[in-house]
């Protein structure tokens, strides 16, 4: 379950988190339930932020090599 | 033909007769000449007469191609306007529907422009409906662009400010001379095998109609539109429109303007995650409160002697929801710990020593303080502290009985 989580993108995260508000807002749910789409919420919003966390953004250089394969290279931003 | 033999029209009949006929015709005209008599009815669409110095002839543009157009007409402009030819009926004139309007004399790239543009237009390259929609939290992104050029910096700074989770590839390419064709040809066809990759942002910055000219050639446009991942054009200033730009799924006017299409800013995403958040918050908080209130009924009528089995089930409900929010809540403490402390504060209201107020008590061995829930616990620890509402007592266990 853990590694699902990280797994998780951020976009299926987002519109699990946002399908969860609106099923409260509309649907008839015992408390248990909701307890349960309550706390999944949370997890998913927590994930949802670490994602967007990760502050610096990578940068690679796609380079061909001879015999046509492509390598990504990391790239020194201050150059 | 003599009149009696002449086939006798009304006017309305001949009207759309000869109209039927120019429509069909002339589906497909451009035409050079000087702008006069130009209004912009407050309809959105554009009125004027083009003429030369012999002739004339109406035209009219309406709103949807109107809201496109790259020029300012004037009064005494010099225009290629590009269209069909219709007949406004009621006047029996007839009149060019400009779909397209340029600006005449630009010489031999202009036509080329032109002729290009229109045999692409033709083959359905333009289409809207196969324009691929672009990817909401994009985290891998290509740009084809050369390494050293403007393009390049003010994508990855406007990247980096809105979208700094993300990871952006760059094709380095020549975007003028030579080798721009085949090398923007190559990145493109070559894109779609490099993993992950959910967008592109394809371009330069500024320059003449000849530097920008690779991003006008047939091949780099056939390239993006057989690109099966999303295109995002970006060719010089705000009034460069380039071939390129018409195929792409989106035309940004610039290479910054690019990057604020191709991503969501950051702060925006975290708001909307915020707000959901908060909801999740507040609708919790509303439904513990329901539950106390109907435990509330419950108790008065538990005092009247009715429902004790459901209360007693009840309240053991409420008991594990508030033990089970409390932990989801500590899980959360680093994080959210302003929306902690109001939802704690809710929890501390309902919490079963409110219920003590009520007439229940807690029972703790006065040796260890270990709260009591079995009689058999109470007989071995034979001193106990019993706490009410406003206090506890001190007492000794006497005699055991099984009764509840």
């Amino acid at each position: 379950m853990k590694d699902e989580d990280r797994e998780e993108g951020l976009e299926a995260a987002m519109e699990r988190l946002e399908r969860i508000v609106s099923d409260l807002e509309k649907g008839e749910f015992s408390l248990q339930e909701a307890l349960d789409m309550f706390e999944e919420g949370l997890r998913l919003g927590k994930h949802c932020k670490a994602i967007l966390d990760r502050a610096e953004m990578r940068v690679k250089k796609l380079v061909e090599s001879e015999d046509g394969q492509l390598r990504e290279e990391e790239i020194d931003r201050e150059n | 033909m003599s009149f009696a033999e002449s086939k006798l029209f009304t006017v309305s009949e001949l009207n759309a007769l000869v109209r039927t006929l120019i429509e069909d015709v002339y589906a497909d005209v451009a035409v050079v000449g000087e702008v006069s008599n130009f209004k912009r009815h407050t309809s959105g669409h554009l009125y004027f007469t083009l003429k030369d110095a012999d002739a004339q002839i109406r035209a009219v543009c309406f709103r949807g191609d109107a809201e496109r157009l790259t020029v300012e007409i004037t009064d005494g402009m010099k225009l290629v306007a590009c269209g069909r030819l219709t007949l406004y009926e009621p006047y029996g004139q007839y009149q060019i529907v400009a779909r397209e309007v340029h600006e005449a004399g630009e010489g031999e790239l202009e036509r080329a422009f032109l002729a290009l543009k229109e045999k692409l237009e033709r083959e359905g390259l333009f289409d809207a409906a196969r324009k691929k929609p672009l990817p909401k939290y994009p985290m891998r992104i290509a740009v084809v662009t050369s390494p050293t050029g403007a393009a390049i910096r003010d994508v990855l700074s406007t990247l980096e400010r809105r979208w700094p989770c993300a990871e952006v590839l760059l094709f380095p390419v020549h975007v003028q001379g030579r080798e721009a064709v085949p090398e923007i040809v190559r990145a493109l066809d070559r894109l779609p095998s490099v993993r992950g990759v959910e967008v592109a942002i394809v371009g330069r910055g500024g320059g003449s109609l000849e530097d920008l000219w690779a991003f006008n050639e047939e091949e780099v446009a056939r390239a993006i539109h057989r690109c099966p991942v999303p295109v995002i054009s970006a060719v010089g200033h705000e009034t460069d429109f380039t071939i390129a730009d018409f195929v792409a799924d989106v035309r940004a006017a610039t290479p910054t303007m690019a990057a604020e299409i191709a991503v969501p800013d950051r702060r925006d995403v975290l708001d909307g995650i915020d707000g959901n958040v908060r909801w999740l918050y507040a609708y919790m908080d509303n439904r513990l409160h329901l539950q106390a209130t109907r435990l509330r009924e419950l108790l008065r009528s538990y005092a009247l002697g009715k429902v004790r089995g459901k209360i007693e089930s009840s309240m053991q409900t409420l008991d594990y929801l508030v033990d089970r929010l409390a932990r989801s809540i500590q899980n959360l403490v680093r994080t959210r710990r302003a929306a902690m402390e109001g939802t704690a504060s809710k929890l501390q209201a309902l919490s079963p020593r409110e219920i003590l107020s009520r007439g229940y008590t807690i029972c703790t061995s006065a040796a260890t303080g270990a709260v009591l829930k079995r009689v058999d616990e109470a007989v071995s620890a034979r001193l106990v502290r019993i706490t009410f509402a406003d206090g506890s007592a001190r007492g000794e266990v006497k005699e055991r009985s099984n009764e509840g």
